[in-house]
């Protein structure tokens, strides 16, 4: 079932694996001091005993491994502040791929609290961010030869758009993580910088009555940050819109695959069963073809989702999932065939488009666009004919064995 | 832009109660909002994915 918009999901059983944000209960605990880190070691022991978060810091695995993003610290009226560089290291990179994947995603959190970058003072200005790691390297990267401070809110390792649908980043977290960082007797201005997409959970007029600070909304990537402070804090119409591009589509493909993959590999299984057992004949056509299905729905429908006809996911995802049955079942010479292989077409015609367009509604949780009253609507109508086919076709399936048994 | 379903979005603008403070025009990350003339209004409805908690007014 789809999640929508990676978070909020309220219509469906979620799987953890299945969007950008799984569940994970909030661990903010309000008041939390921040994460003062005087060895250089953000996996240290010597964090203020109130913390109650657990270590989330991934990327810094063991208990003494010294945290490579973090160079030293800046001094400041309430104690040290770290430091952290504006250029990723591979292994960075590396960890932000592995996410893609599917690998420590739901994980991949830094401690909450205050950093800076080069070397900001009293007029500096304060970003705020979320405490998912990607999305902090990737505003990180951003802010080289600047002095600012970063403001992390504990999102439990969820980005920023996802964070403020959950509640997250909301309008609580930012004011109790101002107080407990201290950032009024840090910063003599009373201006904070938070990403656009955070603006869903956090109400600015609350934030400036609780908290003393005023909110300027920056543009919706991190990219955009510099060019947004040369214009004087203003961002043009173009920072302003989300995108969705072909690259934006593309990477969040793989982590689509992997959990479809995962559910496939059960069909492949009895499958596997049926075959070794006598009940069944499947081989390499059917190992291909399912494999097709998952990949048209996961990858191939969500990177060229405009090109493909169609508003409704489901319909984007039915039509090449259609032709690849069609082709598959050509390719096999299975037309002018016999009874078994008619049944078996027509399996595969029932069964093929449906799977891919199923998968590739679940792209809409993923997706910059789609609203959560579109995908119920979506899911209202397509689901049940995307059950009645693929249960018509596994049923063909089923009987064409027991045809070619005992037939 | 592509766009999703047709009339499925929820959004409604209460002219009465909209202060024409201009944030949504800021923070609509699918440029729904449009402020001209002192007033804000939206442009093209469709566009919008009303993500769920958006423009709590608490």
């Amino acid at each position: 079932m789809p999640n929508q918009s990676c978070c909020s999901g309220s219509s469906a059983a979620k799987k953890k694996s299945a969007g950008c944000c799984g569940g994970g209960t909030s661990t903010a605990t309000p008041h939390q001091l921040q994460p003062v880190v005087k060895n250089q070691n953000c996996c240290s022991d010597t964090k203020p005993a109130e913390t109650g978060s657990s270590q989330k810091a991934s990327g810094c695995g063991g208990a003494v491994q010294p945290c490579e993003w973090i160079s030293g610290s800046v001094q400041t009226p309430v104690g040290e502040v770290p430091r952290v560089g504006t250029t990723l290291s591979s292994a960075d990179v590396l960890d932000a791929w592995k996410c893609r994947w599917g690998i420590g995603r739901m994980d991949y959190a830094i401690d909450p609290g205050l950093y800076c970058v080069g070397n900001p003072d009293a007029q500096a200005l304060v970003l705020v961010t979320s405490n998912y790691k990607m999305t902090f390297d990737r505003l990180r990267k951003e802010l080289s030869g600047l002095d600012a401070w970063i403001v992390v809110l504990d999102t439990d390792g969820i980005n920023v758009w996802c964070a403020a649908g959950k509640g997250t980043f909301s309008t609580e977290e930012l004011v109790n993580r101002l107080q407990a960082t201290r950032l009024l007797e840090i910063v003599s201005h009373r201006t904070i910088i938070l990403p656009q997409l955070g603006a869903s959970g956090v109400a600015a007029h609350l934030v400036a009555k609780q908290s003393g600070f005023r909110v300027v909304y920056g543009p919706v990537r991190a990219c955009d940050i510099k060019g947004f402070l040369k214009a004087g804090m203003q961002a043009t119409d173009e920072m302003r819109t989300v995108r969705f591009t072909f690259r934006d589509r593309l990477v969040l493909t793989p982590v689509e695959l992997i959990a479809a993959l995962k559910k496939v590999i059960i069909v492949f299984g009895v499958m596997f069963i049926l075959t070794a057992t006598g009940l069944g004949q499947y081989g390499l056509i059917d190992l291909y073809a399912f494999l097709g299905a998952v990949f048209v729905g996961t990858v191939f429908a969500p990177a060229l989702l405009p090109w493909i006809p169609g508003r409704a996911f489901s319909l984007k995802g039915f039509f090449p999932g259609f032709l690849l049955a069609v082709g598959i079942i050509l390719i096999n010479g299975f037309l002018p065939a016999s009874a078994y292989n008619w049944l078996r077409a027509a399996a595969y015609l029932l069964l093929l488009p449906a799977l891919s367009a199923f998968w590739t509604i679940n792209f809409t949780g993923s997706s910059t666009y789609t609203s959560l009253s579109g995908v119920d609507k979506e899911m209202r109508i397509a689901l049940p004919i995307m059950i009645i086919s693929t249960g018509i076709g596994a049923i063909l399936m089923l009987v064409n064995d027991l045809i070619h048994g005992f037939g | 832009m592509v766009k999703y379903l047709k009339n499925v979005v929820t959004l409604q603008h209460n002219e009465e109660k909209c202060t024409n403070c201009g944030m949504c025009v800021t923070v609509c990350p699918h440029r729904v909002f449009e402020k001209s003339g002192g007033k804000v209004k939206i442009i093209d409805r469709d566009l919008c994915m009303r993500h769920e908690l958006s423009f709590r007014s608490d």
